[in-house]
């Protein structure tokens, strides 16, 4: 079995998050994620190093998630490192209504990495972790704004309820760190390097067209 | 007036894709690909579309020369060929319930869901003067089959999909143009499904979903032409999402089989109302498939020929048809090599 550790991040109080539930929680995610192709965690773990845990869980080796978890564990602590330093998080608060006046609260985390990972944690224990690509080949630019766009469109809907598995959750005062990270995804963090020769200019039309657009939604236009 | 952060999140990603797009070494040295870039290019000035109605957001594309045009619309259809998001949306919907970090999972989809169909919809307006090139139309029918086969997917669990679908309540609410609910589902058909579930009982429910509530069809006649584009869920698939009419699919396109051909498929995209085209895919590769290069495709109503189209590297345009209930591959003298008919029991 898997030795489950965890660590603290200040969140913005301090957090403690557990990383998984259990060892058959983690090798669910092993196999949702970690091993899925479509999914970069190569960039962040090692094709080499994925492909023989792929072989070697294939095999029946259910040992070496020990090491994958020895492997995954740092990679998200900095994910979620990075993200609780910017700070880059929603912080909600949610109620379960399972009926017959059964109700439980419990407070979870969205986290954003600066390798373009969200991390999803609740109860004090990270869940999941994943990456939101369209295709395997996504850069890390875009994973990054895509992950961040698909959090945005969650503070536009405020309040929702789910009803799932007999019961409804109502998500509730939703909390965003900081205000200004969520108003203007941080581009400077994930902006395309400076390149040490001079950009191609782009035609003037288009140029002229991008500006308008600019003055457009700053209220200038 | 839309969320002002959103419009600048656009604004901004807006002119980084499009630098990156007119800069290939730039896009080389960000490991991003022009398909990426093009792509997100499209995205972006969509977004700014919606949310505002303003064309200007369109010009800087929409006033390019036609080459130009072509290239980007082309790296766009490239881009969708490589979509991940059709084996995601099984492994998710594999299970019979989701967790909460799966419905997580399911709503970050159904926002890119969101986008590709905005991407798609520019793509195609982007390029509407150059439909007569054989090669930019095959590309955007086989795009749109591809996303097609992501709806069937998503749409075998209108249980999941209804609830997924509210957490696009608040860019619904920013939208300057009123969204096509049957093509953008997830505005529409499928939070009402949800909606109707809390609001009817169960005795409604089974009411609405009776068969006798159908209109009644001639049997000996199945309109295939209109059939393509309907599918009706099980009776438990009704129940949980409480539809009171049959599921209808939303997308413009469809894969169907040929039984006679295994391995091959057509997706049928529907152009306009009298208008179909017809693209041959392999099904292990999904790409376009000539195998059929040089056969006629035949459409019929009853024992009537409707219209005749000769399969051209891997598709065919029937124009001018009408309804019609079947459809048949023929060689150039007449036998029969496949067919694509709808089965009776399922109207």
């Amino acid at each position: 079995m898997i030795r489950i550790q965890s660590r603290s991040y200040d969140l913005p109080t301090t957090t403690t998050l557990a990383f998984f539930r259990d060892e058959a929680h983690f090798a669910r995610k092993v196999r949702d994620h970690f091993l899925n192709p479509i999914e970069p965690w190569s960039r962040l773990l090692g094709v080499h190093f994925l492909r023989q845990l792929g072989q070697k869980l294939a095999a029946g080796e259910v040992s070496v998630l020990q090491a994958a978890y020895d492997r995954v564990l740092p990679a998200l602590d900095e994910g979620i490192g990075f993200a609780a330093a910017l700070p880059l998080f929603v912080r909600y608060q949610a109620e379960s209504d399972y009926g017959d006046r059964n109700m439980r609260r419990h407070e979870g985390y969205f986290l954003l990495a600066e390798a373009g990972f969200k991390v999803v944690a609740h109860g004090g224990i990270v869940r999941t972790a994943y990456f939101i690509t369209k295709t395997p080949g996504d850069s890390a630019f875009t994973l990054f704004r895509e992950a961040w766009k698909a959090m945005k469109a969650r503070a536009l809907t405020r309040q929702y309820v789910d009803h799932m598995a007999g019961r409804t959750v109502l998500h509730r005062r939703v909390e965003w760190f900081s205000p200004e990270n969520w108003a203007c995804c941080p581009n400077a963090l994930r902006k395309p390097r400076m390149s040490p020769r001079p950009g191609k200019p782009m035609p003037p039309e288009v140029e002229y067209w991008l500006q308008r657009v600019d003055d457009s939604v700053s209220g200038e236009g | 007036m839309a969320d002002l952060d959103l419009l600048q999140f656009h604004a901004q990603s807006l002119r980084e894709y499009a630098a990156l797009w007119f800069d290939q070494d730039a896009c080389q040295e960000e490991e991003l690909s022009e398909e990426e870039a093009a792509y997100h290019l499209c995205e972006h000035a969509a977004m700014l579309l919606r949310y505002t109605g303003q064309e200007v957001y369109l010009q800087g594309l929409a006033e390019q020369a036609p080459d130009w045009r072509r290239s980007l619309v082309l790296a766009v259809c490239r881009y969708l060929t490589g979509l991940g998001l059709i084996a995601t949306a099984r492994r998710l919907l594999s299970v019979d319930v989701l967790d909460s970090d799966e419905l997580t999972e399911l709503e970050d989809l159904i926002i890119e869901r969101d986008a590709i169909e905005e991407v798609l919809a520019l793509a195609t307006r982007l390029s509407a003067d150059l439909f007569h090139e054989g090669e930019l139309r095959r590309e955007l029918a086989t795009s749109r089959a591809i996303v097609a086969e992501l709806d069937v997917i998503l749409w075998t669990r209108p249980d999941a999909l209804s609830v997924a679908c509210r957490v696009l309540a608040g860019l619904r609410a920013q939208l300057a143009i009123e969204p096509d609910k049957r093509g953008q589902w997830w505005f529409g058909k499928a939070v009402d499904l949800d909606e109707n579930f809390e609001r009817k009982s169960l005795v409604e429910l089974l009411d609405d979903t009776a068969v006798t509530k159908r209109s009644p069809r001639p049997k000996d006649v199945v309109d295939l032409s209109s059939s393509l584009f309907v599918q009706r869920p099980s009776t438990v698939q009704v129940a949980l999402a409480a539809a009171d009419v049959p599921s209808v699919l939303p997308a413009p396109s469809l894969a169907t089989l040929i039984p006679e051909l295994p391995g091959m498929r057509a997706v049928v995209t529907r152009l306009d109302a009298n208008t179909y085209q017809f693209v041959f895919v392999d099904d292990r590769t999904r790409e376009h498939s000539a195998y059929l290069d040089g056969h006629r495709l035949v459409i019929r109503r009853g024992n009537e020929d409707r219209a005749t189209s000769s399969i051209t590297a891997g598709v065919a345009t029937l124009r001018g048809c009408g309804d019609f209930d079947s459809c048949r591959i023929e060689t150039t003298d007449g036998q029969l090599v496949g067919t694509l008919v709808l089965d009776a029991s399922n109207g």
